[in-house]
């Protein structure tokens, strides 16, 4: 069930009249988020139960004996890899085993990574287990963070599910408005702008761009398509829990205008970025491999890992590898550089870091290193055409050829850097306030049908959230 | 207690009426801007109730055409897609091209439709000369058939094109007058334009006062046209929500299968099936009729019969024969289109008339492909318009 259908509104309109009419809250969210999850089919619904059984016993063990967490985490990151990526790995040390990929299971990247960070809190010391096993579930099934996250911490969360089913959870009215503003923002970003970039970043990547600025065209786009899209799922997953005065974190903080690749990752996919900085980049370089001396080189090494393997988590391709370990090494140089060099003015840290992220998004939309790579030739050799043009295209992608059109083009695309700026200044405390202070029938009537109109407006084609792919 | 309920609901609607005014005005803002070339819009309402045919193009309609490729497109004053013109033209030569949403042609600017750019070719050596577009997207034989003499008569037109997409023939739909004007067999049993729409709820509302107040809603609001659009669509349509790959390019490829022609021969040569054999004789029939009536050449151009396989050049050859001499015979005139189109472009160049986007070498005629039909039209209506006596 996608979060841009009518179909989700009435499922979360219902759901909602619910939770306020009835005494159940926590069962009443449980069974919505079961009935949700079911809708993704049976088989992604008996994997999720198997999970969810097993971590919920594995929790208890993990308690007693932490040593119980290996055989956790391998059945947990087993299926990932059995699901997510046994074509690539078998394909990577050369055995041709299994002829037909398979269709990912529904969330599986975000809620495996939700209940390992929950089992290794839990042999840090740093989590309590859940004994219901109905609270076990909703921590792991909640509707509105299931499918792409935000990757949720027990710290968070955990606390959150208890009170719902003590019935001590005060839904505060105010964080209804905020809600519904957040769901609104969501589908703008989604419906308005994701989805119309869409269509012209796929027609340039699929039949190769005709020149240089075709080719930044299509990375520039795709660079917004793919914030507008996750963070724009990611607000009306948040704006959703509100409405139950659930409280999840924040997944974006305009992080198109860091000032260095380091500030980069603490803006985008915040949850992700903290969950491979707790529990794979911190043990990794902690651990003690080297003398002191080469500590440095240990360091620089865990990053290019972690953000490797954040790559890989986003599919299994190197060109994700390749794009992830680029990250991790811009952050390392990011880190050094302001070590041991002066920091060089914002507006220079912000365009290179921009342009960093710009260029190595050709990795992260290309289905292939060769085609990135002669993308980026494309892009920075100035030539005339693309050599690798599509199998299936009749032509490379051309820009329009009369001066108005480039214009117009130049336009729209300084204007999405415009609109990104424009979003850090509207999501701020004051506007949070004023939402507050206005915050009434009124307020959440103008939200919710507005968000009405937008869902209503008819697709031209089909465009599911990016990230419910991953 | 009452008020407090009374204040409430008036809150809760002057919420909704505040959010349907907004997304009005920022549709209103898109579709004023060339931000309407990249934005989500709603689609333009094209169509209205016609007594003829069943629905046609409402008159000075304007907006925003979104499938397949999008264009902005105006409705003439005299409800046609074509350019504004009267309906009499003081002596100057007119033809009319009759078809369905190829010759409609929404996918492109008004200049560019392959009509227009008939008329354009003819009016550099005739000033004057006028081709009128009379495509409706949908149109079947009966509803071409139907146009031609209602619209052929108020346009007094010199000369007709009329597309028959040979498979027409064989669709059950043909005979179908629920929502336009079919062909129905009639007491001695042969084929005659039927209007069954007329009696049916839907055209009594579209032509009620309820329906011209949601005409008029449709052309000034966008919410309308948003409901309307996704009335059309479907409430819930959106219900695909399998996290599929995005929308791949069709392969630019043709068939060569012998079953293509095999249905057609048998149609235009043996008379099989029978019912296919009363409805074209029941369209030649009435083309001929309103020739002789009207003493206009009119020119049947068959569509869709593969012209780039040569494994099918004996059979295709043989049907098209037989087609010719049935519809000349009647004293009309046939165009194989398909043929014409692989002299002019060849048979690798026919995919490139096709399609927009992603969707570039399948669908619906493109710019280039508007220009190649057009100089074909340009082509046959030359000597039935100016080698007349």
């Amino acid at each position: 069930m996608r979060y841009d259908s009518l179909y989700f509104a009435f499922f979360l309109g219902l759901v909602w009249l619910a939770f306020v009419l009835l005494p159940w809250r926590g069962w009443i969210l449980l069974a919505a988020s079961i009935g949700f999850y079911a809708a993704a089919g049976v088989r992604d619904s008996v994997l999720a139960a198997i999970i969810v059984l097993s971590n919920y016993g594995f929790q208890f063990l993990i308690e007693r004996d932490r040593r119980w967490l290996y055989p956790a985490l391998l059945l947990d990151f087993g299926c990932l890899a059995y699901f997510k990526y046994r074509v690539f790995l078998a394909t990577a040390i050369g055995f041709d085993v299994f002829t037909h990929d398979i269709v990912i299971p529904l969330g599986i990247s975000f809620y495996v990574f939700q209940l390992s960070a929950f089992l290794i809190d839990i042999s840090r010391g740093r989590a309590l287990p859940f004994h219901s096993l109905a609270r076990f579930a909703l921590f792991k099934l909640f509707f509105s963070q299931l499918v792409a996250g935000p990757i949720t911490r027990w710290r968070q969360f955990g606390p959150q599910v208890h009170r719902l089913f003590d019935r001590k959870l005060v839904v505060r009215s105010r964080l209804i408005g905020l809600g519904l503003a957040l769901c609104l923002l969501g589908l703008v970003k989604k419906v308005m702008l994701a989805d119309s970039i869409g269509p012209i970043v796929d027609a340039i990547f699929r039949d190769g761009p005709g020149g240089a600025a075709a080719a930044w065209l299509g990375v520039w786009l795709f660079t917004f398509q793919i914030y507008f899209d996750f963070s724009g799922y990611s607000d009306i997953a948040i704006g959703s829990a509100y409405l139950f005065g659930i409280r999840l974190p924040r997944n974006f903080a305009t992080p198109f205008l860091a000032s260095s690749v380091a500030q980069f990752w603490q803006r985008w996919h915040i949850t992700l970025t903290r969950y491979l900085r707790d529990y794979v980049f911190v043990p990794l370089a902690d651990v003690r491999m080297a003398s002191r001396r080469y500590r440095v080189s240990q360091h620089f090494f865990a990053m290019t890992l972690t953000m490797a393997l954040c790559g890989l988590w986003h599919g299994a391709n190197f060109t994700f590898v390749l794009w992830g370990a680029l990250q991790g090494m811009a952050i390392m140089l990011a880190i050094m550089w302001s070590r041991y060099v002066r920091a060089p003015p914002a507006l220079i840290g912000w365009a290179a870091t921009f342009g960093f992220v710009v260029t190595t998004s050709v990795f992260f939309r290309s289905p292939s290193l060769g085609y990135a790579f002669e993308y980026l030739g494309t892009m920075f050799s100035l030539r005339g055409g693309f050599p690798h043009v599509g199998e299936q295209a009749l032509s490379s992608w051309q820009l329009p050829s009369d001066g108005m059109g480039e214009l117009l083009i130049v336009t729209g695309c300084l204007a999405l850097l415009a609109l990104h700026w424009l979003e850090a200044r509207v999501s701020s405390l004051q506007a949070v306030v004023l939402i507050w202070r206005f915050d009434g029938t009124f307020l959440r009537m103008l939200f919710a049908g507005a968000a009405i109109w937008l869902l209503l407006l008819p697709k031209m084609q089909d465009n599911p959230f990016i990230y419910f792919r991953f | 207690m009452w008020r407090k309920i009374g204040l409430g609901a008036a809150k809760l609607l002057a919420g909704i009426v505040a959010a349907t005014a907004a997304v009005d005005l920022l549709f209103v803002v898109i579709s004023g801007t060339p931000l309407r070339w990249v934005l989500p819009v709603p689609p333009v309402a094209l169509y209205g109730p016609d007594p003829d045919t069943g629905y046609r193009h409402r008159a000075n309609v304007s907006g925003l055409w979104l499938t397949e490729h999008r264009s902005l497109i105006t409705i003439s004053n005299l409800g046609l897609r074509d350019r504004n013109r009267n309906v009499d033209h003081d002596g100057a030569l007119r033809a009319v091209v009759i078809g369905d949403s190829f010759i409609e042609a929404l996918q492109v600017d008004g200049s560019e439709t392959a009509v227009a750019v008939a008329e354009q070719i003819l009016s550099r050596d005739h000033p004057g000369t006028e081709v009128v577009n009379l495509g409706l997207a949908g149109a079947r034989p009966a509803v071409e058939v139907a146009r031609l003499q209602s619209e052929g008569r108020r346009l007094s037109a010199n000369a007709a094109v009329v597309m028959l997409y040979v498979d027409n023939l064989l669709s059950p739909t043909t005979t179908d007058d629920s929502e336009f004007t079919g062909y129905r067999r009639d007491g001695s049993g042969e084929y005659r334009l039927s209007y069954g729409f007329r009696g049916s709820s839907g055209y009594r509302f579209r032509t009620s006062l309820a329906g011209r107040i949601y005409y008029w809603l449709l052309d000034h609001s966008q919410v309308a046209r948003i409901i309307n659009a996704r009335k059309n669509s479907g409430v819930l349509a959106d219900w695909s929500d399998a996290a599929a790959a995005p929308a791949q390019r069709t392969q630019p490829s043709w068939s060569c299968a012998s079953s293509l022609v095999d249905g057609q021969l048998a149609l235009w040569r043996d008379g099989t099936p029978s019912e296919a054999h009363a409805l074209a004789t029941a369209f030649i029939r009435d083309l001929a009729a309103i020739r002789q009536s009207r003493d206009i050449p009119i020119i049947v151009a068959a569509w869709n019969i593969e012209a780039r396989c040569p494994s099918l050049a004996a059979k295709r050859s043989a049907l098209i024969e037989a087609m010719r001499a049935r519809i000349e015979r009647a004293g009309l005139q046939f165009l194989d289109l398909d043929q014409r189109i692989v002299e002019k472009v060849g048979p690798a160049g026919v995919a490139k008339l096709h399609g927009f986007g992603a969707s570039f070498g399948t669908g619906h005629l493109n710019v280039e492909g508007n220009r190649v039909y057009g100089e074909i039209f340009a082509d046959v209506l030359r000597p039935a318009l100016f080698a007349q006596p």
